[in-house]
């Protein structure tokens, strides 16, 4: 747009003028950014339709990585702060982007992991890292559909809650205990635990898990599903496709209609299934 | 009162000098406004502005008597700067009334009913005080802060907490304390330093009025118990956020990029502009504009000679061979031998052959396992456009199936109405998917002699494959010319598919549905570029 030219004596030219005006805008610039809170975030944010990554990012007042982090951080912390009072989805769904943002920016900053306050749901929603540059959250209790939709995330945490790394590829997640759900339609995911729920790695595809107890019908519908565990539930490997999964005390029940290979110890029945199981020595 | 219409005309030629002359009409001043066209409209009114006429009227006697002299230059001013600088169009208003609806509604979640005209008067007086503010920032303070004196004084006892608020505002934006109200309660004072600090950080880049005004709507909403309130805080109306008599669409168009679909549905119903089909034909026709084919390369036959490079044309060449337009374009004049060109030619060695562009026929999954287009983009539906358009501006006539199961599905005859098909396209059934066999049948029948490339958009869960793979395949038998496509959303390999591609129709794989898009302005290109 072309602004009116000034045609009266007083006019933006003179030098002082311009100096003061630059002034008052750096000024005003500083203090929307140290004034800066959630709710003017959500403020912004607030729309009929789904948030994304690009607009959460545009709602932030700054573009400088470092006052990008530091200001992500303050908002996170706030967020967590009263995170009970942020009822409506979209509202955790803009906190999640928040963490996403943070790891991004701490991971271009060089600082490594990111470590998050606790019971957040959505952390790391379709966060990006790169092959060679994989993005790192820590956190004692991560909430639910936390790496949704993520790539090359890896998340540490005693636990996470249900539906994490949904869709998400190239991610890996070490925890304790892990709700229900986790993985699905995710591929090329690593979950290292010592726990998790119902329907692990459901329909996954080339992943691994390294489970001391699992739920029921883990691996469902997945391909190429690499698992090694010590106690399993029912229907293990339910319609698994070229899956390799190693049970090394008791299985529940064998899914049916899976293919691929059961490795399983000495001392378990005979399964009627379509996997080829081979005992262990 | 004495003023001579020389000095009232220089007057308004510096006001549109300052305002760098924006495109309307050269406002008019109504001296005698008892005896003008538009006196019932200018009655008590400092100006108008007709929109049959895109004119602003100033009611000179009104501005003198109520503002005096002195201050009818900063009216003038005040008036143009809305067609200079903010709002300036009717996209930026709508874009900023948009948002002031959903900041509303973020502000006022436990209060009373938010309205789209609540939200426009917000736009107006947020756009006041961007012009406002240029003004006094650029060489005219002094004459901005008599006109706001002048308006205080008329207004006397009748100043509510609206247009206090305002005028502190202008005293913290403008940095004149005490200039024009002074006292104020201590709140209302603080929410006006916060209101100018937010607002003096580039207040005149327009990328940033949406956010300011948000903000500008959290503090807003404190002094209004009715929104008429705000525009009686202003001086007068400037128009661009009106209809005007245009047509919706055009006024709506290129927002669907910048704007998600439930927000553009909202603010099409808010405005009312249209139904809530007509919001989503027209959000997907703005997005499917991007990928469309719009015209036809320009395809020459084997043999044909085509030119090659520039010569030079001497007075013994043919004057037929002179390429005048390019010898004025390389050069700026023509001097023959020295500047005249004409084209060596060559004949083209590539074998291409002009084909009749084929007619389309759409055959488009609105089952439950697609997405819903009404609630979300759905790529599925957006190719559907992108697919008709490029068929459309070709000249091709455009055929749709829209089907789920057995007993419903919709069908529109092979026409060059592509107004019909869009509105079809965007209907979602959910539920089962039975291929439409008979409609299919019916539509391939339809002119037999005209080519037609069958367009198949599903996820290829069909429950009567054999079937509808043994019709597809016969439909093609129609014609020589026909042929098909099929393209799988959200999948990388299908084994139903295959059964249909046996049947002769090319398989379209597509596991990432942003890139459906793509793909099928591919085959567009393939068929219509």
């Amino acid at each position: 747009m072309r602004f009116p030219r000034p045609v009266f004596q007083r006019n933006s030219e003179s030098l002082r003028e311009l100096l003061d005006s630059n002034r008052a805008e750096e000024e005003a610039r500083s203090r929307r950014f140290q004034d800066y809170d959630l709710s003017e975030f959500f403020l912004n944010l607030r729309s009929r339709d789904r948030i994304s990554k690009a607009r959460v990012k545009k709602a932030l007042p700054t573009s400088d990585e470092k006052e990008l982090a530091a200001l992500l951080n303050r908002l996170i912390n706030e967020a967590a702060s009263n995170y009970i009072q942020l009822r409506m989805q979209w509202q955790r769904e803009a906190v999640g982007f928040l963490t996403t943002l943070a790891v991004e920016a701490a991971s271009d900053l060089g600082e490594g992991s990111l470590e998050l306050p606790d019971n957040l749901d959505y952390v790391g929603l379709r966060a990006e890292g790169m092959p060679n540059k994989h993005l790192m959250i820590k956190a004692g209790r991560v909430g639910n559909f936390a790496g949704l939709k993520a790539r090359y995330l890896s998340i540490n945490a005693a636990s996470v809650g249900d539906y994490c790394c949904r869709r998400a590829i190239h991610c890996s997640i070490e925890t304790d205990t892990a709700g229900k759900c986790l993985g699905e339609e995710g591929e090329d995911l690593r979950l290292t635990a010592r726990e998790a729920g119902d329907w692990l790695m459901l329909k996954s595809k080339r992943c691994y898990a390294d489970v001391h107890k699992v739920g029921r019908l883990a691996g469902l519908d997945s391909h190429k599903l690499t698992m090694h565990v010590h106690h399993t539930g029912a229907e293990l490997g339910a319609r698994a496709k070229d899956a390799v999964i190693y049970v090394y005390q008791d299985a529940k029940s064998l899914g049916l209609r899976g293919s691929g290979v059961i490795y399983i110890g000495h001392g378990s029945p005979p399964w009627r299934t379509t996997f080829r199981v081979e005992k262990m020595p | 009162m004495q003023y001579s219409q020389p000095e009232l005309e220089a007057i308004l030629s510096r006001a549109r000098a300052f305002c760098g002359y924006p495109r309307i009409m050269d406002p008019e001043l109504v001296l005698n406004p008892q005896s003008h066209l538009h006196a019932a409209k200018l009655k008590d009114q400092f100006g108008i502005w007709e929109q049959s006429e895109n004119r602003i009227y100033l009611n000179v006697p009104e501005i003198l008597g109520k503002l005096g002299m002195q201050n009818l230059e900063a009216v003038c001013v005040y008036q143009l700067l809305h067609y200079a600088l903010a709002p300036f169009d009717i996209r930026t208003s709508l874009r900023l009334i948009a948002s002031g609806k959903l900041a509303l509604e973020e502000v006022k979640d436990k209060g009373r009913m938010v309205t789209f005209e609540e939200a426009r008067s917000i736009q107006r007086l947020f756009c006041d005080m961007v012009n406002v503010t240029y003004a006094a920032r650029n060489g005219m303070m002094e004459e901005m802060i008599s006109l706001y004196h002048a308006l205080d004084r008329a207004k006397g006892l009748r100043a509510g907490k609206m247009w206090k608020f305002v005028l502190g505002c202008f005293e913290e934006i403008w940095g004149c304390p005490n200039a024009l109200i002074g006292k104020l309660p201590n709140e209302m004072r603080e929410d006006a330093k916060h209101v100018s600090v937010r607002f003096l950080e580039r207040p005149f880049a327009a990328s940033g009025w949406e956010q300011k005004m948000r903000f500008l709507v959290g503090y807003l909403h404190k002094y209004y118990d009715k929104p008429e309130e705000m525009d009686t805080s202003r001086i007068m109306d400037h128009g661009i956020d009106e209809m005007r008599g245009r047509a919706p669409e055009e006024i709506l168009r290129s927002l669907a990029h910048e704007m998600g679909m439930q927000d553009f549905k909202e603010l099409v119903g808010g405005i009312g502009a249209g139904s809530e089909n007509e919001a989503l034909v027209w959000y997907y026709r703005d997005l499917s504009r991007r990928y469309e084919v719009r015209f036809r390369s320009v395809l020459s036959e084997v043999g044909e000679e085509a030119p090659y490079a520039p010569l030079a044309w001497g007075m013994a060449d043919p004057f037929e061979h002179l390429d005048l337009p390019y010898t004025l374009y390389t050069s700026g004049k023509a001097v023959p031998t020295l500047t005249t060109k004409q084209w060596e030619k060559t004949r083209l060695d590539v074998v291409s052959k002009r084909k009749t562009p084929p007619d389309v026929i759409i055959i488009l999954d609105a089952s439950g396992s697609m997405t819903n287009p009404t609630t979300d983009v759905a790529n599925a539906v957006l190719a559907g456009f992108v697919m008709a358009r490029s068929a459309g501006n070709l000249g091709a006539k455009v055929g749709l199936v829209v089907y789920s199961d057995q007993q419903r599905s919709r069908v529109v005859k092979p026409s060059w109405e592509i107004r019909n098909v869009e509105e079809e396209l965007v209907t979602y059934y959910g539920g089962g998917t039975v291929f439409p066999v008979s409609e299919l049948l019916s539509l391939s029948s339809i002119e037999p002699h005209r080519p037609k490339h069958f367009c198949l958009i599903s996820d290829a869960e069909i429950t009567n494959l054999a079937e509808a793979a043994y019709y597809l395949g016969e439909a093609l038998r129609v014609h020589p010319e026909n042929s098909g496509s099929v393209f799988l959303v959200d999948q990388e390999y299908s084994e139903k598919a295959e059964a249909i591609r046996d049947a002769g129709y090319e398989i379209f794989p597509v596991s990432r549905g942003e890139d459906l898009i793509r793909i099928i302005a591919g085959k567009a290109q393939e068929l219509y570029g």
